[in-house]
């Protein structure tokens, strides 16, 4: 009896089926699998232009998953991220077509995010609100604020000093690409090793013990609101810089995105269990999937469609290894 | 008593001619031995006889003649050899034929040529010997008229042994009281009875049939009704709709016939006497009103048998006399009832039968007129009461925290009281009497309408929790799970949630700063875990509660709240606890505990303070320890 179960520990599979990294495995081991159907399916997929394409369309809303990796540990979410990347995008336009500085346009932009992630945060924590109800909300005001400023027009016309950073590459890599890689390392470092990473898991498992330990519970749900908001503001600002124009329906269904490749990614949708990792993964999931859809000419529609269920199936086939009893 | 005794010939011929064709091909074996459970010892030889007259009319007499004279030479012997001087009524014995259990004792007992005593307990002995006069390879049923027998039921939750082979019966018509300390397994056997847990082991009889429950409705529809102490109604409908949730009169198949349904309720309704409008909100009912809805459900469902958890907890005497009314009804009619109480006066006044359950096992079950209250006790607690807590040490210092004037509107009423420096304050209370309440805003958890609380001489305005873990103060709190602990993860990180920043340097947790704190409150504390990295919810309540200790020796509290600090957890882990908690007021610690255990108030405080209905109604200090007085003051009975 003893040797079997010292064999079985050393056992790959007890070690995975173990293992609190179990949703990432499988999220990982879905990627590798998908990416070699497409490599065989399509023989562009393998491409150095395809690829340097697909992380660049991964990297505007992976950095919006990493923010929305934040709300739904504390077991919250946020719909209204694809607004606040039109918002953004559209006021940091129009900002410097009426002449201000690109610095301090940017700066309006951000401004305008933050503002959408306290309106949500503090409304959220300050009522008993629902997160989806509260950032429905928003969605709506940002989207219709975005379209009054612009007048339902794209701001187009940008100086090259900003859409430089958009459309620009730092060797063969685009730019946005370093940001995302540079905004996961940075929120991987915020979840593990800080306190307010801590409080982010200990909340979405039990919000009351984390009251009872002190913990100023209304601060950290702010602030991932925040967070998330601030990082739509990113995603928004490269967007409007890459199309050289801030455009009031842009972001529109990133939000689904986000939330998709943060549950594909194995983080529990009702808080308390993910990993950022996960987080990376599940966005390249979702982007793979994308990419690999258009290189075989299925329409657009069908493409919904399809992303639907791999969705459903992806958290369907964690959820049934994962529940052991 | 007699004509409650029912020979079920028809099992007892069954299983004689199977036992028969095993006799032939044993036929040695069987000529020398027999095994014979005594199970709770009554009159045998009555009971035998019983069975003679009762099977006199079938054509089997006169074998059956021979063979209960048989058995009531071998039962004679039998209780010679116990020693059982004059066995009182209620015997059942049940012999069993030559399986492999009984091959197995025999063959011990061949060895050690003495009785064995299999199990442990009072009341049921396991006896194999040689019956020099009783070779016949008859197997012999004899029982009760038994509405219910569980026999052998074993559960384990992950590992831990939740029951162990208990063996449970209720007669028809009866009011059967089950006892037991909390995690004794009451409730555990009682969710099996009632579909809500499946067993690992044992078998299920139910009105003379084998039965498997699977799921509480699968439950109630065979006539097994529970009632929960926080009850099942839904208190935004009517108590007519609640009576029959699900099953609904329906008019042509699709319509709910509203008539029918509120005339139905009112026909049950009536027969428990219940004033109640069919037609009434749940919401706007009292507790006992509440209780007879319940009552009229599990009678709707045609139950037979009804287990009430605790359903006096919450009434006034007056409602209480009510509620008994109405089970001696049932009686009555014939409805057998399961009555699970703490109150170990009232049981007397209702009860018929009582079984004690204790770590687990069954411990005895007697009738309630054989026994007294002190000896039902010595069943629950299975030791000296001394012997449970470890002794108390420490001389109480200066005073350290007064609360004076504290209220808050609708649970706490002008409490006052001193904690001393290195003293265990215990709080009684019944449920509903305000102890959570009074801790938690103490705590600062809720807030207070008025009243202040000096802390070292020093007023301090408790108000968030965040401030008394600065002033030293710590919770753990009654739901250990939802309010001490993130189950989801790590030990590490449970212990150091509340703390952090002694961990953090220029921003960041130091992983190995972190990991030898944890370390060393594991080591410690004796917390078991397989390491820090576990996940907190796949300890055991003891070793979660310890972790939860250690969370607020990592912020240096120095004053200990605990809020029934040894809920759901198993005897040994007990101990530890409270040897924890003399440690800790050794090294100057305070502690609060508040406990509906009163054993455990009176076992480890210094001192009482009893709580009923938002208000202190007694103070005591160790030495004027009485039990009955304090569950007077906790029932607001003395002035």
């Amino acid at each position: 009896m003893q040797g079997t179960s010292v064999a079985r520990k050393q056992n790959i599979w007890y070690r995975i089926n173990h293992s609190y990294y179990k949703p990432e495995i499988f999220a990982g081991v879905g990627l590798v699998m998908l990416s070699v159907v497409l490599a065989f399916a399509s023989p562009y997929f393998l491409t150095r232009n395809n690829l340097i394409n697909l992380v660049r369309q991964i990297s505007l809303y992976a950095i919006i998953a990493s923010g929305m990796t934040f709300v739904i540990l504390t077991g919250g979410i946020d719909l209204s991220v694809g607004s606040i990347v039109a918002v953004t995008g559209t006021f940091t336009a129009g900002f410097m077509k009426a002449g201000t500085p690109v610095w301090l346009s940017v700066l309006v932009g951000f401004g305008i995010a933050v503002l959408f992630g306290l309106f949500n945060g503090l409304v959220i924590s300050n009522t008993r609100i629902p997160p989806i109800i509260v950032t429905l909300s928003a969605m709506s005001i940002g989207r219709g604020a975005a379209l009054l400023y612009s007048n339902g027009y794209p701001i187009s016309g940008l100086p090259s000093s900003f859409t430089s950073w958009g459309r620009g590459y730092w060797g063969p890599i685009p730019i946005p690409v370093y940001v995302m890689v540079a905004i996961f390392i940075i929120a991987y470092i915020i979840i593990t090793n800080t306190r307010f990473g801590r409080y982010v898991y200990a909340l979405g498992g039990s919000e009351e013990t984390v009251r009872l330990s002190g913990i100023a519970v209304k601060r950290v749900k702010t602030m991932v609101y925040v967070i998330s908001a601030f990082m739509a503001g990113i995603s928004g600002m490269l967007l409007a810089s890459r199309l050289g124009s801030g455009q009031p329906l842009s972001g529109d269904g990133w939000e689904l995105d986000a939330i998709a490749a943060v549950v594909v990614g194995g983080t529990d949708i009702a808080g308390g269990r993910g990993t950022i990792i996960g987080t990376i993964i599940g966005s390249f999931i979702i982007g793979v999937l994308n990419n690999g859809l258009n290189l075989l000419n299925v329409s657009p529609y069908l493409q919904l469609v399809v992303k639907g269920f791999v969705i459903v199936g992806a958290v369907l086939v964690r959820a049934g290894f994962v529940k052991h009893k | 008593m007699e004509a409650d005794y029912q020979v079920l010939i028809k099992d007892l011929l069954q299983e004689r001619a199977h036992t028969l064709a095993q006799a032939q091909a044993r036929e040695r074996e069987l000529e020398d031995y027999y095994t014979l459970w005594v199970h709770q010892v009554k009159t045998p030889i009555a009971a035998a006889r019983l069975l003679l007259q009762t099977g006199a009319g079938g054509e089997n007499t006169s074998e059956l003649e021979l063979e209960l004279f048989k058995i009531e030479r071998y039962v004679e012997m039998v209780l010679q050899y116990l020693r059982v001087e004059s066995p009182s009524a209620d015997l059942v014995i049940r012999p069993y034929s030559l399986d492999g259990i009984v091959r197995q004792a025999v063959r011990r007992y061949r060895k050690r040529r003495r009785v064995q005593l299999v199990k442990s307990g009072f009341s049921v002995r396991k006896v194999s010997l040689r019956p020099s006069s009783f070779n016949s390879e008859k197997v012999v049923a004899l029982r009760m008229d038994y509405i219910l027998e569980m026999r052998g039921i074993s559960k384990a939750f992950y590992g831990v042994q939740a029951l162990k082979d208990v063996d449970f019966s209720v007669i028809r018509g009866e009011t059967h009281i089950l006892l037991g300390e909390n995690g004794a397994g009451k409730s555990t056997l009682m969710k099996i009875l009632s579909g809500a847990y499946h067993k690992d082991a044992g078998e299920i009889y139910f009105d003379g049939e084998r039965i498997e429950i699977s799921t509480p409705l699968d439950a109630q529809q065979k006539g097994i009704s529970i009632i929960y102490q926080e009850f099942n109604l839904i208190p935004g409908l009517t108590v007519a709709e609640n009576i029959f949730l699900g099953r609904e009169p329906l008019k042509g198949n699709r319509l709910i016939d509203w008539k029918v349904l509120n005339e139905n309720a009112k026909a049950i309704l009536d027969k428990l006497h219940a004033n109640i409008p069919p037609k009434a909100l749940v919401a706007t009912l009292s507790v006992a009103e509440q209780q007879f809805v319940e009552i009229a459900k599990a009678l709707s469902f045609g139950a037979k048998l009804i287990i009430m958890d605790e359903p006096s907890a919450t009434l006034t005497p007056a409602e209480r006399d009510r509620l008994f009314d109405v089970i001696r009804d049932l009686k009555q009619a014939g409805v057998s009832i399961i009555y699970i109480s703490h109150h170990l006066d009232e049981i007397f006044e209702i009860g018929d039968r009582v079984t004690v359950l204790r770590d687990g096992q069954l411990v005895a079950t007697d009738e309630l007129k054989n026994v007294t209250k002190d000896l039902i006790i010595r069943w629950m607690v299975g030791r000296d009461l001394t012997n449970t807590y470890p002794p108390r040490t420490t001389k109480p210092g200066e005073v350290v925290l007064e609360v004076k004037n504290l209220s808050r509107r609708g649970e706490l009423y002008d409490i006052n009281f001193q904690l001393r420096r290195g003293e265990i304050l215990g709080i009684a209370g019944l449920v509903g009497s305000g102890r959570t309440e009074l801790v938690r805003a103490l705590y600062g958890a809720d807030p207070i309408d008025s009243g202040e609380i000096i802390l070292r001489g020093r007023r301090m305005r408790i108000g968030t929790p965040k401030e008394s873990i600065k002033y030293g103060i710590g919770l753990l709190p009654e739901d250990r799970k939802q309010q001490g602990l993130v189950l989801e993860q790590p030990v590490r990180s449970n212990v150091t949630l509340a703390n952090l920043k002694r961990v953090v340097r220029s921003g960041l947790i130091r992983a190995s700063e972190e990991k030898n704190a944890v370390d060393s409150y594991i080591k410690n504390l004796n917390i078991r875990t397989p390491g820090q990295h576990v996940l907190i919810k796949n300890l055991s309540g003891g070793n979660q509660q310890k972790a939860v200790l250690a969370k607020w020796l990592f912020t240096d509290s120095d004053i200990l709240i605990f809020d029934e600090p040894t809920r759901g957890i198993d005897v040994g882990a007990k101990y530890e606890i409270y040897q924890l908690m003399n440690r800790l007021t050794e090294e100057g610690k305070s502690v609060i505990m508040v406990s509906s255990e009163l054993p455990e108030i009176i076992g480890m405080s210094d001192r009482v303070l009893v709580l009923h209905k938002g208000r202190i109604t007694g103070e005591y200090t160790r030495d004027q320890f009485d039990q009955e007085l304090i569950m007077k003051n906790a029932a607001g009975e003395a002035s």
